[in-house]
Parts: structure tokens; C-alpha cells; sequence
């Protein structure tokens, strides 16, 4: 479990982070979403003890080691370049108090997991940028944390790979654990997020269960193709309108209405139509 | 701690890099200890006898007497003129004891044959054997002889403070830069990580002294199975490192174990050395905490550096028994960070009573406690700083 209680940095004039309140149980991944500087990273170092609270409570199960009970995946490159993959997973594991066996154990565990065995000599600087996320994502389970904070964790990778992370994510999750993550790639996340907050400028803009806001959001998406021309955007149940290149994106103000939306079109001329929920893009669109 | 300071450890020694500049370390160290065959071997006239000109009342006798060690050359640099008063000896440069002593050697056998040429009678030979005068002149005035070695020594801690000083240092900077600390300050506190630091500084100085004093070691066996040091021996006594001659290293080490006052001067000495080593190193981490980057780095830094080469400058200029006595140089080896090369200076000059020295180390121990206690303060709240960061959300 994981309680923030109106958690507050304040950085000299400059607020990093206003009056945050979340609770996450476990199974829970959190979607913490917001622009650059909107105090993502701010709260994530927070809850790591990096840097110290201005005001506000963090509360975590009674009589726990913090510095085991945190697994973290920083947002910019944090490893030492010039060290071997397994060297440096195991200095790292070190520092986590874990002993020389299941450090060994892990780690062939989670280097064959995420297809990184062949490259435990190879040093950290001749790795691609995805697989030097790899490492650092091996860093931060390899001691099994009860709670993930995954700053940016699918950046620089590849299809393959996002996949990859996205299924040890749900896996961790389905152990009971928590998982902190932002990301900017919204349809990645709105398939395994189970809660999302939206930060802007430090403040909590948008925040709960995403099915929840989803289903409670009055409005509906329409996609249909062969309409460059956006020919219905004018039509009275549309609030908003998108074009992407031969395809159309209606958004309709009342999910009640989505049968006289349909009426309407000329469904001769279309051979792709797709209808679903408001989006996350959608949500943190309209909330930013 | 354990951990941070094992893995700090192997990554600055067990590398490539490391090992090479092991090897050129002991490459040094041999062309140190095997200096004069080498210098022969590149300059013949080094070990050549000492030429001199002459201007004697019977130069057939004085060629007669001379030793092996000196020649007449008119060319040469020394010149030796026997006037009624007795003899004039002039040089270019100033002449070294043995040098000196060779010369004196010569007259007087050359004086005696002539005399008892002269006057047979043995009795007022040896009258005049007692007495015979003579007069040194040099263009170079000698007075910096003495304080020879202890250049050599302040030159000596400078160069070896600045670069250990410098050590630790870049560590941290290498640290901020690469982002490691963020991954690091999750498992270790800030505080922990800054006493590991003060240990691997530490622990690093004495490291590098042990290997020096290895290749050392191994340089002076090396040596002694050549020739047991004797050539070496000789050519520093000659360049006058050396106040007493030697004929090999068992004599020196004889010699150096049983004059205890100067192996207690050059252990407090030392010490001074590894205080004002680790006071710089504290200096420095604190001050690269601040950083950001490699280029800020260097920027704040260098008028550090400047501020070393000042003292060092200070420590050159106050250089001799009056100021290290009784003047500014007395006052500066109370002083932390300068009573480092003062101190030792002093006591390898003047000899200052116990009791100074006593205080000076007290002052310099708890400056450097002081700093220590302090510097975790800083350094906590420095290193992990990201205040630039989130400068775009502003209120």
C-alpha cells in the first residue's frame, strides 16, 4: 500500500509539486502523466527520499527498508559507461544488501528474460539505447521491489520491446506489486494502467481509475475513413473534430447520440469505421 | 559503505589504464635508481675527472701531484693561481664539498713537495703544511646549497598534493555527470555516500604511497644486486642529496636507522603531507559538488589550483631560516592547509621546538574534523541537487 497525503516541493520561488494525494494498493500501476517540468520526476524523487518534502505525508507499510522496497528506473541514463553489463548489475544489486547467490540468480534470471545474456561483458557504452534501458530495468527489479517507479520507461524502444517491458509490468503487477510510471505514449499506457494522475505545473489536474473516468465520460470517438473533407464536423452532436490524413475522428458530446451520428453518414463511402470510449489522449488533452 | 568503497577502489586501479601507468611508474623508477650509468652512458664527461687551469710557481710539480680525479684543462671553469699569499681558487660555478676537498688535497701534496724541495728542513714543512691559505671565490654564491633538498622536498609534496588532490574529485564530477548518483542515492543514504568518499581519499593516498613504496623497494634490490647502490650513492652525494657518503645501501640504511631524530622528523612531516592532502581533497569534493557539468567543473576548480600554486609560491619565497625562525613562515606552519609544506619546511630547516609542531598539528587535525563535519552538510545537499530542472513550472 501507498498513501501521499497532500505532498508538497517547493524549490526556492518554484513549486515542484502542489498538495498530491493518491493512494495506490497493490496490483496498482499508476500513470503519472503530465508535460515536462509538470513535477513528475519531482514526485517520484520524493517518494525515493532523493529530496526532501516541503509538506505533506508518504505513507508506506509499517517497518520497511526503503532502500529495498523501491525498485527505480530513472529518466535519463543512469549507469557508469565505462563498466560491463554484469558488473554493474551486480555492484548495484550490491548496494540492495542482496548476497553474492541470488544476485547471480536474478540476474541470469532477469538477463534471459530480457534477451540481454550475450551482452553481460559487453561494456555499457557499446549497448543501444534500448538495451542500456534494459539494464537499468534489470537494476530496478533485480532485488524484487515491493513498489516500481519506472521514470519514462518505454522511451528509445522499439515495438518489440515496449511489448516486452508492457508484459513484465502486468506481471509484476499481478504479483501484488505497485508500479509508478510516466510515460508521454498514452496508448501504451491506457492498455495496462489501472489508475492515471495528471500533473500540470505541479497540480493534480486529472486523477482515478481509468476505466472509471472512461465510463463516467459522457462522450464517444467515431473513426471512420475516406473523409478528408471531415464532412461531418459540423453536425450538432460533434465537439470536436480530427483529421488524420484519410481518416476522421469525431468526438460526440453524448454517447446517446452516437445512433443519429450514424444516421447520418454515408456509410457507401466508408470501409473502416471504428466506435470506442474517450481515449486517455483524449482526457489528458482536455484536462491540459 | 562496504560496497561503495570496494567498487570506487577496483574501478580507479584494476583497469588497463592503471597498469600502464604502473609500468611507467616502475620504468621511472628503474631510470631513477640506475641514473648515473645512464647519464654516462648518454654524457661521457659525467664521472670525468674535474679539469682545472692552473697558475703555479712549478706547474711540472703540481701536474705531478695531481690525482686521478682531477685533470688540467686551460679551458676549464676552475682555476687555481698560487700567489705569495698562498691560493686562489676561483669557479663559475660553486664547487661541491668533495670537490673541494680533491682540490685541497692537490695543493697540499703539491705545497709540501715544493717545500721540501725548497727547504729540506722537515720541521718547517709541516709548519707549513698547517697553514696553508686558501681563498675560494665563486661568480654563483653557494648559500642556496643547504637548501637544496628541502626544495627538492616542498617541490616534491606540492606535485604529489595536487594530484591526489585532484583524484576524488573527479570522481564525483564523473558521479553528477552520468546521472549515477540518482540510481545510487535509492539504495545508500547522502551521508553514507559522503563518508564512503573521505575513505576512498583516504584509503586511495595510502594505496599509491604503498605502490610507490613497492616499485621503490623493488627499484633499491634491483640496484643492489647491480653494484649494492655505490655508483648511485656517489652521484647523489655528488649532487649533493646526500650530505655524507655512502658506499652502499647497508651503510646509508645503517646510517638512516640509527638517527632516529630525522626518521621522527620525516614521519611528522608526513603526516603534515597526508593532513594538508586530505584537507585540499575535502576542499575540492565540496566545491565540485556544485557542479554540473565537466566544463563548470574545470571552471571552478582552477582558481583552486591557482590558490595551491600561491602557497606553494609563498612557501618558495619564505624558503629560508630567518623566515621559517621568526617571520612569516614561522606564523604560516600554524596555519591550516599552509602549515603543510611549512611545517615540514621548519622542521627540516630551523628545527622548531616540539611544542609547535604539537600545536600546528592540533590546529591542522581540527580544521580538517571541522571540515569533515561541515562538508557533510554541503555535500548532502549539493549532490543531488536538481533545483535547474524543474525550473519551468513556475508559480
Amino acid at each position: 500500500m501507498l498513501e501521499i497525503k497532500n505532498l508538497t516541493k517547493i524549490y526556492g520561488k518554484t513549486v515542484g509539486l502542489s498538495n498530491l494525494s493518491f493512494k495506490c494498493d497493490n496490483h496498482d500501476i499508476l500513470g503519472i502523466l503530465g508535460h515536462n517540468g509538470s513535477g513528475k520526476t519531482t514526485l517520484f524523487r520524493l517518494l525515493l527520499g532523493l529530496i526532501h518534502k516541503t509538506e505533506g505525508e508518504i505513507i508506506m507499510k509499517e517497518g520497511i527498508n526503503k532502500q529495498t522496497y523501491f525498485g527505480y528506473l530513472p529518466e535519463e541514463r543512469s549507469l557508469y559507461k565505462d563498466i560491463s553489463v554484469e558488473k554493474q548489475i551486480i555492484y548495484l544489486s550490491k548496494l540492495k544488501k542482496m548476497d553474492k547467490e541470488k544476485i547471480i540468480d536474478s540476474m541470469n534470471y532477469w538477463l534471459d528474460r530480457f534477451e540481454m545474456s550475450p551482452y553481460r561483458k559487453t561494456t555499457i557504452r557499446e549497448l543501444s539505447k534500448g538495451n542500456q534501458q534494459k539494464v537499468q530495468f534489470i537494476c530496478a527489479l533485480i532485488h524484487n521491489p515491493h513498489i516500481l517507479i519506472l521514470d519514462e520507461p518505454l522511451t528509445g524502444l522499439d515495438a518489440n520491446n515496449v511489448k516486452l517491458f508492457k508484459q513484465i509490468m502486468i506481471e509484476q503487477s499481478k504479483m501484488g506489486k505497485i508500479i509508478l510510471l510516466s510515460s508521454h505514449q498514452y496508448e501504451e499506457l491506457e492498455e495496462f494502467c489501472s489508475q492515471v494522475i495528471l500533473l500540470k505545473k505541479g497540480v493534480n489536474v486529472l486523477s482515478g481509475y481509468l476505466n472509471q473516468l472512461k465510463q463516467t465520460d459522457p462522450r464517444l470517438c467515431i473513426t471512420i475513413n475516406n473523409d478528408k473533407e471531415m464532412k461531418y464536423q459540423t453536425n450538432e452532436h460533434v465537439c470536436r473534430s480530427d483529421s488524420m490524413g484519410n481518416f476522421s475522428r469525431y468526438i460526440l458530446s453524448d454517447k446517446s447520440k452516437q445512433f443519429d451520428f450514424l444516421d447520418r453518414i454515408d456509410l457507401t463511402a466508408i470501409t473502416y469505421m471504428k466506435v470506442e470510449q474517450i481515449t486517455l489522449r483524449d482526457l489528458v488533452q482536455e484536462a491540459s | 559503505m562496504k560496497e561503495l568503497i570496494q567498487f570506487s577502489l577496483a574501478r580507479r586501479y584494476v583497469n588497463k589504464t592503471n597498469k600502464i601507468v604502473l609500468v611507467v611508474l616502475f620504468v621511472i623508477f628503474m631510470v631513477l635508481g640506475f641514473i648515473d650509468p645512464i647519464v654516462k652512458f648518454f654524457n661521457n664527461e659525467f664521472n670525468e675527472p674535474l679539469k682545472i687551469r692552473i697558475n703555479v710557481l712549478n706547474n711540472q710539480l703540481f701536474m705531478d701531484n695531481l690525482i686521478q680525479e682531477i685533470s688540467v684543462d686551460q679551458e676549464a671553469s676552475i682555476s687555481i693561481v698560487e700567489d705569495t699569499e698562498g691560493f686562489i681558487v676561483t669557479s663559475t660555478d660553486a664547487l661541491q664539498d668533495i670537490e673541494k676537498a680533491m682540490i685541497e688535497n692537490v695543493i697540499q701534496n703539491y705545497e709540501r713537495d715544493r717545500m721540501i724541495q725548497e727547504v729540506p728542513e722537515s720541521i718547517y714543512v709541516f709548519e707549513r703544511m698547517a697553514t696553508i691559505p686558501i681563498n675560494y671565490e665563486f661568480d654563483q654564491d653557494d648559500i642556496h646549497q643547504k637548501t637544496d633538498s628541502l626544495f627538492f622536498v616542498i617541490t616534491g609534496i606540492y606535485f604529489v598534493m595536487l594530484g591526489f588532490a585532484g583524484m576524488l574529485a573527479s570522481e564525483v564530477v564523473a558521479e553528477k555527470t552520468s546521472n549515477i548518483l540518482e540510481i545510487i542515492g535509492t539504495s545508500v543514504s547522502l551521508k553514507t555516500l559522503y563518508y564512503s568518499k573521505i575513505v576512498i581519499g583516504w584509503l586511495s593516498i595510502l594505496i599509491q604511497v604503498s605502490v610507490g613504496a613497492v616499485l621503490f623497494i623493488v627499484t633499491i634490490v634491483i640496484r643492489n644486486m647491480y653494484d649494492q647502490g655505490k655508483g648511485l650513492l656517489k652521484t647523489l652525494h655528488d649532487i649533493n642529496l646526500l650530505t655524507d657518503s655512502f658506499e652502499n645501501f647497508n651503510e646509508l640504511l645503517v646510517s638512516v636507522f640509527s638517527n632516529r631524530e630525522m626518521i621522527l622528523d620525516l614521519i611528522i612531516g608526513l603526516i603534515f603531507l597526508f593532513i594538508g592532502i586530505l584537507f585540499i581533497q575535502m576542499l575540492l569534493v565540496l566545491i565540485t559538488t556544485k557542479v554540473t557539468s565537466i566544463e563548470e567543473a574545470g571552471a571552478l576548480q582552477n582558481p583552486f589550483y591557482i590558490l595551491l600554486l600561491i602557497i606553494y609560491y609563498v612557501a618558495m619565497l619564505l624558503n629560508n631560516p630567518v623566515s621559517m625562525s621568526v617571520g612569516m613562515g614561522r606564523w604560516l606552519s600554524f596555519m591550516p592547509l599552509f602549515s603543510m609544506l611549512f611545517m615540514p619546511a621548519r622542521i627540516m630547516m630551523v628545527s622548531p621546538p616540539f611544542s609547535e609542531v604539537f600545536i600546528s598539528l592540533v590546529i591542522s587535525g581540527f580544521f580538517l574534523v571541522l571540515l569533515v563535519k561541515y562538508g557533510e552538510n554541503v555535500y548532502v545537499r549539493n549532490i543531488l541537487n536538481f533545483t535547474k530542472r524543474v525550473k519551468k513550472s513556475t508559480v
